[in-house]
């Protein structure tokens, strides 16, 4: 029964093998493209959900902000008829731990306080609880299903702490909601009410201007234009907003920014999502390609089997079925193997993708489009071989010599050959890329600084914690600050001499003690840092030196040094008149992608306390050195385990991105390329059988075996060099594309591109010189008695 | 060109069974002479005629070539001599099927360093004289089996070479190609070729100076002075 598979099993195992990889990887791609694709598209009603921002003008530049003052949703509620729901949150704390009454911790991805309207617009099943009851009263929360899962039995009126916080403060579980899917927005974190914000903070619940740190959204009615609220918001404004915020800054506010598409029009995501599609077409269009060449490779042999069924009364239609039924045969095989590839290798997709196979492989209705695959594979492997037998006259099959579709072999493997040029030129421009980011100047050292997270210590022991740490001969120095330096900071606006309205909105990274400049290894250009147990003495800052842009901006000279400026702050219990006491070489933060990257200049504060982020300068920074310091934490005995970690981890989650796509991009890159030369192998091999009475012949007129391995090569050169040059020249185009999302960027020389195509042209005519090489060495008498 | 063979032997060996395809044959050929190789199927003339080509190497004994030991030649070295020396006729005329005739006839010349415009003019010349220039862009599977053979006869002095071996080069035609071929290579012969021809047409073999008979890769009688 499977005599068309045993028949010629080493050509067979290759197409299954081929198809095997082809559909693991393209399958993996497509769902991971359709994932980010179909971001927020699952929510009811998704397509009238609008995000709220806030704009207004600064010195004569608009600008737009996501987060809005707290008293914007009500608003909106109360003035636009054409909103039914509106709803705002904000980020309480990110990923940590929460702990029960019993002592059981769970891991969770944060806290958002929400309002009651939070379910009405982001809807999701409801699975105990009453969202508009409990998140109308104070320390009750809504958590997600998948932690209700974790604790176990009816979690419903357990109360839960969260030790980094405080382990005072606890909060009661109200209700359960659905998890909503990983291609949301919407985080599933833990939902407590917005009414307990005054236990935390500020409560800027009802401001209309300024505290701008909710995320809004509004659910607008159906058929209703984002310009037709216009009106009326701008009546909720002239009514509630003081006029010199309205004129002198022309502050708005905007629900013109659907929530679907709003993540895929991301430069970053949009690229990622278009070049992923690029390597699943490639993938699948190589192994299906590949495919076709070993079955056009076996056509001389089995065009004489279909003559001869020909012969014997067997209609074209039954021929057709036959190879069709062969073709699904393969596919199912493949597709089977496929499955058990990517289970196998399921660690290595999640590390790459960032999600599992699972999660990626059941987000909506990606089945459909793996379906519609596969039958566009089965049209290129099933009907174009079952086409072609068909239609070849049963005479032709007869003929002796070895037929000959070079031209359609050649057109397969030009396809090949693209694809690796472009992968293989992409994949040096993205490690070239990584490279450059990673050596980047931060503006503060990382490669020997530990970093232990304090949130949640008490001061007593955070101080103790430092006072063993600095008696380590391992340990160069210990500092903290409020901020973790790789990352963004929160803003606060800067003016001076009173004129508020000229303000910049600059980077506040808050309090951080007088020695984290040699700690951290920041350059201090100007001035000097904080005095001693600053905190009780002056209001003294260190800002960077972009911040002498903001000083001009703010009309100060700042020609010379720029230390010694006053100027005031918000967001420091009232506006605060401070004195830049030094000046520091410019930090990086927020990442490398240039809409991520915060390029505000930021300013910092002196703190004689220990802060939450602990910075530990190590002499070199070993496993040892990081163990001795872990011990000596660990003895300190604090209820809750505290970690120190390579701060170099923290550059990690930056870099991590392109290191995935890099990533991606190899191992595409690497299958193809595998693909191809398994192509190009059984090309050159049919090749060498086809052209054994044209060698012989050569041979015996004269030629020598370095003229006819000679003789394949130019055949494949003349193929390979315009595809690869091709496949360099998309890459360029790619490339550019994909480079311009970051603020720093390799150049894209052509002389890169030039090695990458030259090293594949190498590795093809090894292969080929290999292949080739014995029937160039051969006696000729062997092939030409067989005439 | 000179050719003296001493107590040559060749021996096919597989797995289970070793075949010897020629004896102890001795042989000598002089400069422009025409000699016929006769001989049932499987008695070695083909064996013998490949190892004169150079195609092959015998197992044992010597073979010179205008006063060179060539039978310990490398593939390389058989290569070289051959080139632009020896050219050979097949019975299936083994004409590459994806090139044209002039292409075909051109492929001897490329492995010599002569002009292009040297190489044009021989191939013109050999197409002229084989009566087939009309021909010359028509691809082998045009051309009539005659014309084939004069084609590969073409292609086998278009280098000029000192020794034609024609492996039976009227075995795939009807009579009136077959006479025509014999007359052309009686034509070379008469100009100074030497030539070895393989056959098994007693009508063929009476254009040749010598008749060598083979019988299990053993000479087994010489008739000279045929002619």
């Amino acid at each position: 029964m499977l005599r068309f598979f045993t028949s010629d099993i080493r050509r067979n195992l290759i197409k299954i093998l081929c198809l095997t990889v082809g559909f693991a990887v393209g399958f993996l791609l497509v769902a991971k493209v359709y994932f980010e694709k179909t971001y927020d598209s699952f929510f009811p009603d998704s397509d009238r959900i609008y995000y709220v921002s806030e704009c207004f003008t600064i010195n004569g530049e608009y600008e737009e902000y996501s987060a809005t003052p707290g008293g914007i949703v009500p608003g909106l509620l109360a003035y636009v008829p054409q909103i039914e729901t509106a709803t705002r949150y904000t980020s309480l704390i990110g990923e940590g731990n929460i702990a029960l009454d019993d002592e059981r911790t769970f891991a969770i991805e944060g806290i958002n306080m929400a309002d009651t309207c939070f379910f009405d617009v982001f809807s999701t099943p409801i699975l105990v609880g009453d969202p508009h009851q409990a998140l109308a009263v104070t320390d009750q929360v809504f958590i997600p299903r998948s932690l209700a899962d974790k604790i176990g039995g009816d979690p419903v009126g357990l109360r839960i702490c969260v030790p980094e916080f405080s382990r005072d403060y606890k909060v009661t579980i109200a209700g359960i909601y659905e998890d909503f899917p990983l291609n949301s927005t919407i985080p599933n974190r833990i939902y407590l009410s917005l009414s307990s914000i005054g236990n935390f903070t500020y409560d800027g619940t009802r401001n209309w201007v300024g505290n701008d740190r909710y995320i809004s959204f509004a659910k607008i009615a159906r058929g209703t234009s984002p310009d037709d609220m216009k009106p009326y918001i701008e009546t909720m404004l002239r009514e509630n907003v003081d006029s010199e915020t309205l004129d002198v800054f022309h502050f708005n506010i905007n629900v013109s920014t659907p929530l679907v598409g709003s993540y895929t029009s991301r430069d970053g995501v949009r690229i990622m999502m278009w070049t992923l599609s690029l390597l699943a077409v490639i993938m699948i269009l190589s192994a299906s390609l590949n495919y076709l060449l070993i079955v056009i490779g076996q056509m001389g042999r089995r065009s004489k089997e279909m003559a001869i069924r020909k012969c014997y009364g067997t209609s074209n239609i039954r021929l057709f079925a036959r190879v069709l039924c062969e073709s699904a045969f393969y596919l199912i095989v493949s597709l089977l193997l496929a499955v058990l590839l990517i289970f196998c290798c399921s660690d290595l997709c999640t590390a790459i993708l960032g999600y599992t196979p699972v999660q990626l492989l059941s987000v909506g209705h990606i089945w459909v489009i793996e379906v519609a695959i596969c039958l566009v594979i089965l049209v290129i492997t099933g009907i174009i071989p079952a086409w072609i037998y068909c239609r070849t006259p049963v005479a032709a099959a007869f003929r002796r010599s070895p037929v000959n579709r070079r031209g359609w072999k050649l057109a397969l493997l030009s396809i090949q050959f693209f694809a690796s040029g472009l992968l293989l030129c992409l994949l040096v421009l993205i490690g070239r890329q990584y490279r450059l980011i990673t050596d980047v100047n931060m503006g503060f050292e990382y490669e020997n600084i530990g970093r232990v997270n304090l949130s949640g210590v008490p001061y007593n022991v955070r101080s103790t914690i430092v006072g063993e740490l600095r008696r380590l001969g391992c340990v160069e120095g210990v500092s903290s600050s409020d901020h973790d330096y790789f990352f963004n900071g929160s803003g606060n606006n800067v003016w001076v001499d009173g004129r508020w309205e000229d303000h910049v909105n600059v980077t506040d990274l808050y309090y951080a003690n007088a020695d984290i400049l040699d700690v951290m290894g920041m350059k201090l250009t100007q001035g000097q840092t904080f005095l001693e147990n600053a905190d009780s003495v002056t209001h003294q800052v260190i800002v960077e030196e972009r911040f002498a842009d903001v000083l001009a901006k703010l009309g100060v000279d700042t020609t010379d040094n720029i230390v010694g400026q006053h100027f005031y702050i918000t967001g420091h219990d009232g506006p605060a008149e401070v004195t830049i006491c030094g000046v520091i070489g410019n930090m990086r933060r927020g990442g490398f992608e240039s809409d991520a990257i915060d390029k505000r200049a930021a300013v910092f504060f002196p703190a004689s306390s220990v802060r939450d982020n602990l910075y530990v300068r190590f002499n070199h920074l070993t496993s040892a050195a990081l163990a001795e310091a872990q011990t000596v934490i660990d003895g300190i005995g604090y209820t809750d385990p505290l970690y120190i970690t390579p701060y170099r981890e923290r550059m990690n989650i930056l870099t991590e991105p392109v290191r995935r796509f890099g990533t991606s991009v190899m191992i595409v890159g690497v299958a193809i390329l595998v693909i191809a030369m398994v192509g190009l192998v059984g090309y050159t091999s049919d090749e060498v059988i086809r052209r054994a009475k044209e060698i012989a012949i050569r041979k015996v007129t004269g030629t020598t075996t370095g003229q006819i391995v000679r003789i394949f090569c130019k055949d494949i050169l003349i193929v390979a060099l315009p595809s690869l040059a091709a496949g360099a020249a998309v890459a360029m185009i790619v490339g550019r594309k994909w480079i311009s999302q970051y603020s720093d960027q390799v150049s894209l020389s052509p002389v890169y591109m030039l090695v990458c195509v030259l090293v594949i042209l190498i590795l093809l005519l090894c292969v080929v010189a290999a292949n080739s090489l014995s029937i160039a060495r051969s006696n000729p008498v062997v092939y030409l008695r067989n005439e | 060109m000179n050719i003296i063979i001493k107590n040559l032997e060749k021996i096919f060996r597989t797995d289970t069974v070793q075949t010897r395809a020629l004896n102890n044959v001795s042989l000598s050929v002089a400069d422009g002479e025409f000699v016929a190789i006769m001989g049932p199927s499987g008695c070695g003339k083909s064996t013998l005629l490949n190892i004169l080509g150079l195609l092959d190497n015998p197992t044992s004994g010597s073979y010179t070539l205008d006063g060179e030991e060539v039978s310990t030649l490398g593939e390389s070295g058989r290569t070289a001599w051959r080139k632009g020396r020896i050219g050979f006729i097949f019975q299936s005329f083994n004409l590459i099927e994806e090139m044209n005739i002039h292409d075909n006839i051109m492929l001897p010349l490329n492995n010599l360093s002569l002009s292009r415009s040297e190489k044009e003019q021989r191939v013109d010349e050999a197409l002229r004289r084989m009566g087939i220039a009309h021909r010359s862009n028509h691809y082998p599977s045009q051309l009539s089996g005659g014309q084939q053979q004069r084609a590969a006869i073409a292609r086998a002095i278009v280098a000029r070479p000192g020794l034609i071996l024609a492996d039976e080069p009227t075995g795939n035609l009807d009579s009136v190609n077959g006479a025509e071929v014999m007359k052309l290579l009686n034509e070379l012969h008469k100009e100074g070729a030497t030539i070895v021809m393989v056959t098994h047409s007693h009508k063929d073999a009476v254009n040749a100076g010598r008749i060598i008979n083979l019988f299990d890769g053993q000479i087994v009688e010489t008739l000279n002075d045929r002619m």
